[in-house]
Parts: C-alpha cells; sequence; structure tokens
C-alpha cells in the first residue's frame, strides 16, 4: 500500500528524534552513528520500536549521515549504510501488526551550493541520486526529504528523487525564529518552489519547537495546496552542564500540536529531543482528527531563493532592459561576457520598482543555452527578485529552468502544436508561471474572439499536461496602432476577456503599441494606463520610462492599492513636474549647476572626490565634444593617479581610493557606451586574466584588484574564485594574456597557486604571474616562483604598467 | 536573543561606536586617523554598518568536551580527538574539559558582500571590514554569556583559540565541525581545503577551569608583521 492512499483519510504519525536516542546509549561527540545499522543494529531497531509501540505509522530510516561525503572513511558505501537502514526499519515494523510506512531520509549535504558555497549544483544532485536509487532498491516506501535550509538544495534533492524513483516525495525544510531558512527563503518561497516542483507533502521539520514555529505553520496552511507536514524540535535546545535539553513536555507538545492539526496539518511527528513519550502524548491526542479537506489555493506565484511575488490584484512590473533586442551596449556586453553589465541593468530595474526581472540573451552568434544558465545563476548571485526566462530555444529554457532557485516565470508558449509541445513538458517538470501568447499557426487574430479562442485552447492544453490554470498567465498582445487603429481596442477587449471568461492572469509588452509614432513614451503610458484599468496584472515594461512608472503609482494610488498613497508619495514627494518645453524629468534633474560647460577639472574633482554620478554625467557630456582617448588619457587617469599617489602616502585611505575607482568607472562607461556605439570595439591596453585560485572563495581582494586595474585601461578577464589551474591556463592561451592575476587568501591553497603559476609557465611561457593575498609575502611569492607579489590594488597596478605599458 | 542585540547595535552606530572604529581599524585607519576619516567616508561606513546589522542572522553553538590527556603538544578529547600543537597545549593550560565554539554573521553577511562588489567595490570593501568587526564583537558577545554561565557553576573560561592560531593547524576545523555539527546547527560548511562557508564565521577552543586564564590575544600568533596586530 502507497502512503498516498492513507493521506487526508486520517492523520499519519512520523516519529520522533533518533540523535537524541542515541546520544542516550552512548553516541560520542561526532560520531556517524549510520555506521550502527551494522555495528549495533539492535539499538537503532530498539529506538524503531519504541517509537511504533507509541503510535508512530512512519519510522525514519537512520541515514541521515549516509551521503558519500559524510560517510567518506566510515569503511561502508552509501549503498551499503542506507541499504542496511532500511532493512533494520522494514525487520522492526514487521513486528507489528498494522501498517508502518519506512521513510527513506535524505538529509542536507552538509555543504553550501554554489554560489555561496563550493558545492555545485550537479554534484549535490549525483550525490542525492546515490541515496535515493539505494533507497529505492532497498524498498523504501517513500523518499523524506529533510532539515533541508537552502532552497537551490532542497530543488536539487527533490528533482534527483522525481528523476531517478517512482516513490513518492515529500520534503520538510527548517527556519529559524525570523521565519527565514538559512539561505532567506521565506514560507511562501519554498512552498512556491516545493509544489511546482510536485512534493507529495510538504512542511516544517527541525529548528524550533512548536511553539515558536506557530507563525511559519500557519503560513505554510495559509499558502499551501498540498499536505503539510509539522516535526518540531521539543522547544529550542540548551546547554545543561554540557548536554543538550530540550523543554517542551509531551504534553505541551501533544496540546500544540493540536492546534495545528486542526488548522489543516495532515502529517506529524517530532523532530531533536522529542521522544517515544512526546508521540505517545501527541498520537492519543490528535489520533481522532478528521483531517481537514485540502483546498487549492488557486494562487498565481513565481519566486526567488528568498521571497514569492503573489501575481493578483496589484499590478507586477516585470522589468525588460535583460534583453539584447536594440540594445547595442548589451549586445556588446552578451558577446564580450560582461557580466558586470549585465548585472548594473538588473540593480537599476530593482531600484526602480521592478518585482520580476525578464532575462533574454538570445543572439545568433552566442551559445544561448549556455549564456542564459550563465546569466541566470550571475543575477540570482546577487539579485533576489524573481526571474522571467525569456526564450523560444527550448534546450536554453530546460538548461535555465533546471538552474533556476525558486519557481520561474516563463515567456513563453503559444498556441502552436509544436510550441505547446514543447513548453508544457518542462512547465510540468520544473514548475513555473508560463506566459501564453494569443497566436498560433494562423498568426495573431485581429478579432478579440479570435486572440480569447487560442487563449482557452493553451489554457485546456496545459491542464492536459497536468499544468494548473493558475500557472498561466496570457498576453493578448498588442499590434501597433500606427497600422492596426483598432490594436488598442482589441487588445483591452481581449484582456478583458480572458480574465472573465478564463478565470486566468494576464501579462502584456506595453510598448509595441506605440511602434513607428512619434513621442511613443506619450501613447505607452497612457496606454497602459488603459491595461491597468481593464485589469492588466503584469505589464513588461522599460523601468527607466518615467511615463510608465507614473502612470503605475498613480494607478495604485487612485485604486486604493497603495495605502495612504505611502509608495506614491515616498517615490514623488519633493519632486517637480517637468517645466514645458522640456524633454524630460531626468533633464530636470540633473546635478548640480556647476558642471554646467563642464572643464576637464570639474571631471578630475569628481573622481577624485568619489562622486560616482556626476563622475558620469560629466564624462557623458564632454564626450559629446572630447574625443574618448584623450579624455582617458587627459582626465580620467592624471585624476586615478592623484588618488593613487594619496593611498601610497598614507594620506587617502582604501574606501576613498575606491570611490574614486568607482566614480572612475561610471566615467569609463560613459566612454563605452560612446565607443560601443561606433562600432569601434573598446580601446584597451592589454588583457589581464585574474582569478582567485582553486579552493578558496574568497574574492573581495581580487574584485578591488580588478576594478582599478579597469580604471586603468587594462581588459581583465575574470574567472571568479575556486578556479581551477587548467581553467586559469586555458583562458591565459585563448586570450592570449601577457598577464594573470592570482589571489589566495589562506594558507591551504598556496598550493593551488603554485600548481598554476607552475601550469602556466609550462602552457604560455611569455605569461608573467603577479600574486596577492592575505598569507602571501615576498618570500612565499618568491618560493612559489611568482614573479610578483603584489601588496596591494595600486601595487597590481604598477605591476601591469610595467607589464603592458 | 540575538536578534534583539543586533537590532540594538544598528540603531546606536556612529563614528565613536566602537564597532565603527573597529571598522575603520581593518580598513587601514590607525585608532588616530580614525577620528579624522572624512564625514563622508564615515556616513557610508555608518550606513554599511547598520545594513549589515539589520540584515545579518548571527548564530553560535558550543559544546563542552572532556580532554581525556593532555601533554606538551598533545591534546586528546573524548570521542578520540587527538591534536597535536603546542600553542594549543599552552593556550589550554592543563585543563581536563574544553568548550568548542562556532559562531557566525550568517550567508547575508557573504550576500551582501557579493552584491556590493558586482555594484560599488567602495561599498564592498567597507561592508567586508565591517564584517570582520561584527564577528569579532558577536563572539565576544556570545563568549561572555557562556563564562557567566560557566561562572555561575564555579568555573572559568579561558580565551578562544582558534584553528590557524599558532601551530594549531587548520586541518582540525574537520574535528571542531564534526563535534559541532556546524553545517545543522548554525549553516556553517567546510571546504576541502578547511576554508569556513560563510566566510564571516569562527570556531574556537577555550579552556575550561585552565590556568592560563586571560588574554593571549594576538601574542599567541607568529604573524608578527599583521597589519591588525594588538600592541
Amino acid at each position: 500500500m502507497s502512503i498516498l492512499d492513507v493521506l487526508g483519510k486520517r492523520i499519519l504519525f512520523f516519529d520522533g528524534g533518533m540523535g537524541s536516542m542515541l546520544q542516550k546509549k552512548g553516541m560520542m561527540p561526532g560520531e556517524n552513528t549510520d555506521v550502527w545499522n551494522f555495528t549495533r543494529p539492535e539499538d537503532i531497531m530498539d529506538v524503531h520500536r519504541q517509537y511504533l509501540e507509541a503510535g508512530s505509522d512512519i519510522i525514519l530510516v537512520n541515514m541521515f549521515g549516509a551521503n558519500r561525503l559524510k560517510a567518506a572513511g566510515t569503511g561502508y558505501t552509501v549503498e551499503q549504510l542506507v541499504k542496511q537502514g532500511i532493512a533494520n526499519a522494514r525487520k522492526v515494523s514487521e513486528e507489528f501488526d498494522r501498517i508502518v510506512f519506512v521513510a527513506a531520509d535524505v538529509a542536507p549535504t552538509g555543504k553550501l551550493l554554489q554560489p555561496l558555497g563550493d558545492l555545485s549544483f550537479d554534484d549535490a544532485y549525483d550525490i542525492f541520486k546515490e541515496i535515493v536509487v539505494a533507497a529505492e532498491e532497498g524498498g523504501a516506501d517513500f523518499i523524506h526529504i529533510e532539515t533541508m535550509s537552502d532552497t537551490l538544495e532542497v530543488k536539487a534533492a527533490v528533482l534527483a528523487a522525481k528523476e531517478n524513483t517512482t516513490l513518492p516525495v515529500f520534503a520538510t525544510v527548517t527556519f529559524d525564529q525570523g521565519g527565514k531558512m538559512l539561505t532567506g527563503g521565506n514560507v511562501e518561497a519554498v512552498v512556491a518552489l516545493l509544489e511546482s516542483l510536485g512534493v507529495d507533502a510538504l512542511g516544517v521539520n527541525c529548528g524550533l519547537g512548536p511553539f515558536q514555529l506557530e507563525k511559519v505553520i500557519s503560513d505554510f496552511l495559509r499558502v499551501a495546496s498540498v499536505p503539510v507536514i509539522i516535526q518540531p524540535n521539543a522547544g529550542l535546545p540548551r546547554q545543561e552542564k554540557g548536554e543538550t535539553v530540550y523543554d517542551v513536555t509531551a504534553e505541551d507538545f501533544a496540546k500544540k500540536m493540536r492546534e495545528f492539526a486542526e488548522a489543516g496539518a495532515w502529517i506529524l511527528g517530532g523532530c531533536c529531543g522529542t521522544t517515544p513519550d512526546h508521540i505517545r502524548c501527541l498520537v492519543s491526542e490528535c489520533r481522532d482528527i478528521i483531517p481537514k479537506p485540502l483546498t487549492d489555493k488557486g494562487r498565481t506565484v513565481v519566486s526567488s531563493y528568498t521571497h514569492a511575488v503573489e501575481i493578483a490584484d496589484d499590478p507586477i512590473i516585470i522589468g525588460e532592459r535583460i534583453n539584447p533586442t536594440g540594445k547595442s551596449r548589451l549586445k556588446q556586453a552578451l558577446r564580450e561576457r560582461d557580466m558586470g553589465y549585465i548585472l548594473q541593468e538588473g540593480f537599476g530595474q530593482q531600484d526602480k520598482g521592478a518585482q520580476i526581472l525578464d532575462i533574454n540573451v538570445g543572439l545568433p552568434e552566442i551559445d544561448e543555452p549556455a549564456m542564459i544558465s550563465e546569466v541566470v545563476r550571475e543575477v540570482q548571485s546577487v539579485i533576489d527578485l524573481p526571474l522571467q526566462i525569456d526564450t523560444s530555444n527550448i534546450e536554453a529554457m530546460e538548461k535555465a529552468l533546471r538552474c533556476y532557485n525558486g519557481k520561474a516565470m516563463i515567456n513563453s508558449v503559444n498556441g502552436k502544436k509544436e510550441s505547446m509541445e514543447a513548453v508544457f513538458p518542462l512547465v510540468k517538470k520544473y514548475g513555473g508561471v508560463v506566459v501564453g501568447l494569443t497566436l498560433d499557426e494562423s498568426g495573431i487574430p485581429s478579432e478579440a474572439e479570435g486572440r480569447y479562442a487560442i487563449a482557452e485552447k493553451i489554457v485546456k492544453t496545459a491542464e492536459s499536461y497536468g499544468i494548473s490554470r493558475k500557472d498561466i498567465v496570457i498576453d493578448v498582445l498588442c499590434l501597433t496602432i500606427s497600422s492596426d487603429p483598432q490594436g488598442a481596442v482589441t487588445t483591452l477587449k481581449a484582456l478583458q476577456m480572458v480574465k472573465e471568461g478564463l478565470g486566468v492572469r494576464t501579462s502584456l509588452g506595453v510598448s509595441n503599441i506605440s511602434f513607428g509614432l512619434p513621442r511613443r513614451d506619450i501613447i505607452n503610458a497612457n496606454f497602459y494606463a488603459q491595461a491597468l484599468a481593464a485589469g492588466l496584472d503584469c505589464a513588461i515594461l522599460n523601468t527607466n520610462a518615467d511615463g510608465m512608472l507614473q502612470a503605475y503609482h498613480a494607478y495604485r494610488a487612485l485604486t486604493g492599492k497603495d495605502e495612504n498613497c505611502a509608495a506614491f508619495i515616498g517615490q514623488y514627494a519633493g519632486t517637480t513636474a517637468p517645466e514645458a518645453g522640456s524633454v524630460s524629468a531626468a533633464a530636470a534633474k540633473s546635478p548640480d549647476t556647476a558642471i554646467d560647460g563642464a572643464a576637464a577639472s570639474d571631471l578630475e574633482r569628481a573622481i577624485v572626490k568619489g562622486l560616482k554620478e556626476q563622475a558620469g554625467d560629466i564624462a557623458a557630456k564632454l564626450l559629446k565634444t572630447t574625443e574618448p582617448l584623450k579624455l582617458i588619457n587627459e582626465q580620467l587617469v592624471p585624476a586615478l593617479d592623484i588618488v593613487g599617489k594619496g593611498f601610497e602616502a598614507g594620506t587617502v585611505f582604501l574606501p576613498q581610493l575606491l570611490m574614486s575607482a568607482e566614480a572612475a568607472k561610471a566615467a569609463f562607461e560613459a566612454v563605452r557606451s560612446v565607443m560601443g556605439t561606433e562600432g569601434s570595439g573598446h580601446a584597451s591596453k592589454g588583457k589581464i586574466v585574474i582569478a582567485t585560485v582553486k579552493g578558496d572563495i574568497h574574492d573581495i581582494g581580487k574584485n578591488i584588484v580588478k576594478v582599478l586595474l579597469e580604471n586603468y585601461g587594462y581588459k581583465i578577464i575574470d574567472l571568479g574564485k575556486d578556479v581551477a589551474p587548467e581553467a586559469i591556463v586555458e583562458a591565459a592561451v585563448r586570450e592570449d594574456a601577457k598577464l594573470v592575476g592570482l589571489s589566495a587568501l589562506m594558507t591551504t591553497t598556496v598550493g593551488a597557486m603554485e600548481e598554476t603559476i607552475k601550469a602556466l609557465a609550462e602552457a604560455k611561457p611569455d605569461c608573467k604571474v603577479m600574486v596577492g593575498g592575505a598569507v602571501l609575502t615576498e618570500q612565499y611569492a618568491k618560493m612559489i616562483h611568482a614573479d610578483k607579489y603584489v601588496r596591494d590594488a595600486m601595487a597590481s597596478v604598477h605591476f601591469a604598467q610595467e607589464v603592458l605599458g | 536573543m540575538y536578534a534583539k542585540f543586533w537590532e540594538e547595535q544598528a540603531e546606536n552606530l556612529s563614528g565613536d561606536h566602537p564597532l565603527i572604529k573597529e571598522t575603520l581599524r581593518y580598513l587601514g585607519y590607525s585608532s588616530s586617523q580614525a577620528e579624522t576619516a572624512d564625514e563622508r567616508t564615515l556616513e557610508v561606513v555608518i550606513e554599511c554598518a547598520g545594513e549589515l546589522a539589520r540584515r545579518c542572522r548571527p548564530r553560535h553553538i558550543s559544546r563542552r568536551i572532556p580532554v581525556k590527556a593532555a601533554g606538551g603538544s598533545r591534546t586528546e578529547l573524548e570521542g578520540g580527538f587527538v591534536w597535536e600543537s603546542e600553542s594549543l597545549g599552552r593556550a589550554l593550560g592543563g585543563c581536563s574539559e574544553v568548550l568548542i565554539f562556532g559562531a557566525t554573521l550568517g550567508v547575508e553577511a557573504d550576500m551582501l558582500i557579493g552584491r556590493f562588489a558586482r555594484r560599488d567595490i567602495s561599498r564592498a570593501a567597507i561592508m567586508a571590514a565591517a564584517a570582520t568587526a561584527f564577528t569579532e564583537d558577536y563572539c565576544d558577545w556570545a563568549c561572555r554569556r557562556l563564562e557567566e554561565e560557566l561562572q555561575q557553576q564555579g568555573h572559568t573560561l579561558g580565551e578562544r583559540f582558534s584553528p590557524g592560531y599558532g601551530d594549531f593547524s587548520l586541518e582540525y576545523q574537520g574535528d571542531i565541525f564534526r563535534i559541532l555539527d556546524c553545517p545543522k546547527n548554525i549553516g556553517v560548511t567546510l571546504t576541502d581545503e578547511f576554508i569556513m562557508i560563510p566566510s564571516k564565521s569562527v570556531t574556537a577552543v577555550m579552556a575550561i577551569d585552565g590556568y592560563c586564564g586571560k588574554q593571549l590575544g594576538c601574542r599567541y600568533c607568529s604573524k608578527a608583521d599583521c597589519l591588525y596586530r594588538r600592541k
């Protein structure tokens, strides 16, 4: 019998803590007790037996440490530990004359996943795959993934279980007192993710006691549409004479858990510090409760690794700027893999209020599947907004969805058979909210009714794949009014029909409406306001377009969605409307008059003072009349030299040096945008490959060096942190770099630095190597055959000047 | 408990706050120059430190472990952990029990620093310095509480002694991590090269009732040219 057959018919009971029971049996500090499956099976079985006698329906196999990282050195393989653990549990369960489920326990790897940590998603997946395959072979009834504190890790575990076994999958995660997972995820984010991956039940375990979990559990029950599991600790752990103790008594525990069961939780149990007594009380307190029927909450939700964004009655802005169509500077950045520029676009949109970022990297000459996953990972490493994966390349879509940390928005599917057959399986497998465009084999219908029909076809076909309509957002498309005078009217009519007739949420790329007209901003903003009034839920728009944001804020204030008009006031209090005749609000806001008709000294002053925005603005103005190279050589570099010399003399400190560097960077960006549009490429004084060596994950020092070297006009190929010697050699050879900079912070990673230098000397003897980092000294650098020890960022600039000029 | 502590810190940051002074010290300002750090820098430092205090979720764990045998450079703990280190032996001062300690600012600090590294490197450097200052301060705060608890039971607690100090090899991080189960308890993981992630984390061993008492500090570190060495 499958556990799914019993689920919801009555409350099901897990067991309680295992570790605390084994401590009483003499477990030593740091001991991997999974080995006891072989060495002391009777002790393990005794714990199982006690819980079954207390009334548990489900026992969790003793395999918390059975992964290839933790089991290394125990003398047993993962497969052995898992199978023996299951066999022990099964043996005890057979002593009982009732249905007992044996759950395979899949616990965290003990490593943090990249980009925060050093374990790759694929390696985590392989670790979990080994466990779950052994568990199914060993005869476990279902996979129970638990104590997860990172959304990406739990995703790897769920995918491994779903792709490699046929067993039901449960997953529970751990929260702290602030209601967050270790890596920042809240309840809504984790529910969105786990439901979209198709787990059979989800919930919370460990971390806190039942009393501290009240808010977390009520959030789970409010948003989850699948069964909820609750396994708290017996309170918060406390140290008493060197022992860990828990304070919540069996009776108090059971009473509190009763409240959760009455509120809708279906599966109850305990974690650290809970004992057979706790379970006995729990069972007798809650056995008679009839599980509250499950309801589909019908929420349309996307998520990042920290939070969820619900597409509901308050309109959502999707930032469209990470899309190369018509943006030459972004095209250049993509071709050069200039992630820095792409991230700036992301930061800028987040600052302007985008709630979701669209990611489109489609350029004919690049490897889109590789690029989109790289961009998704890079953006997610620093920006916590949910992303919209925007591509028509199915391979790219799958790659991006697989590595995406959360439940993504997917742009898009359309009414063509081919499109639906390709996209829907991915939506079903990885989860997501998919945008359905109302076009099909015969194009875009000119009438609203035609678009409605396609929307209906999309929704029905999705449902046949098991995708609920709450996970579909329809885009009824808009055709420019310059060619179809009824374009806007048709779109708004179709929008309303789809919302009312199909009950789905809607999205629109608003600015297409004005194609071919002058002052598109006027039409766009007014059309957006009309669409909002017609019930538009999401708009993909340019967050730099002030008119659009004005329409958005005004709409929210006018419809009572902006409580006390707080957001509107926050945005516009103290600003004034642009005067008649002026081009835009941005121009009216331009900084202080001292920079008008800027002289060279103004740019220098802005850089020396570290005034980022001013430096960018002044440079942009100067570039209208000054040659880019002249600007660099006669103003930027001299300004940097003033600061650099001050730093070396001890009169300027690191923060000031770096503020100046940022100001210079802003000026350089202005230069690059001019050079980029002229197609003259980026004039560089030479290429430098930089990296933090393999095994080392500290990169602040390397990043400082990068910014300064860029300031001095070098092209930096930044390979990041934890970079293998081969990758550094490969990049140096490929780019024909004459200089490589290596950073290491720990004594344990200087070996990798030495290895890299050796490999470089063999593969590219004409390449110099400079090294830096906290543990290095002049002498140490000589020992590992580096060409130069650079004690700080300015020293690296001087060596670069020596080598490259 | 700790959350409240940080909230209070975040509200009271000024140029005179010890955390700000310490941050400036890590940024290369000597204590006399710290007072002359220009207004704008100071403003940014306070802003960054405040954001850090509001966002970070520090946590710590400790565990008392009996010393089974100690002598010279060899320290053997219950559970079969044998540590060879002369400087550790000195720091433990013949105690018969140790407190193993682990603490972290959490992943938020790394996330913030990483985010600013891609956005504004000056703020990233300031955040990193502030995070280091905060980590020390948090460890001191947590250890004071542990010490008070032990004192109530009639014990004393020695200074923190961490892997990497003197000849106490970083490799013993592996043992400390097993003893404390840092990944599960405080969310700190260890790389194959014994580097802790999140990076703003500390592990340490402290003597319970050792004869060395306090004030080992920087004297036990062999890096005499350290920029941050306390006199």
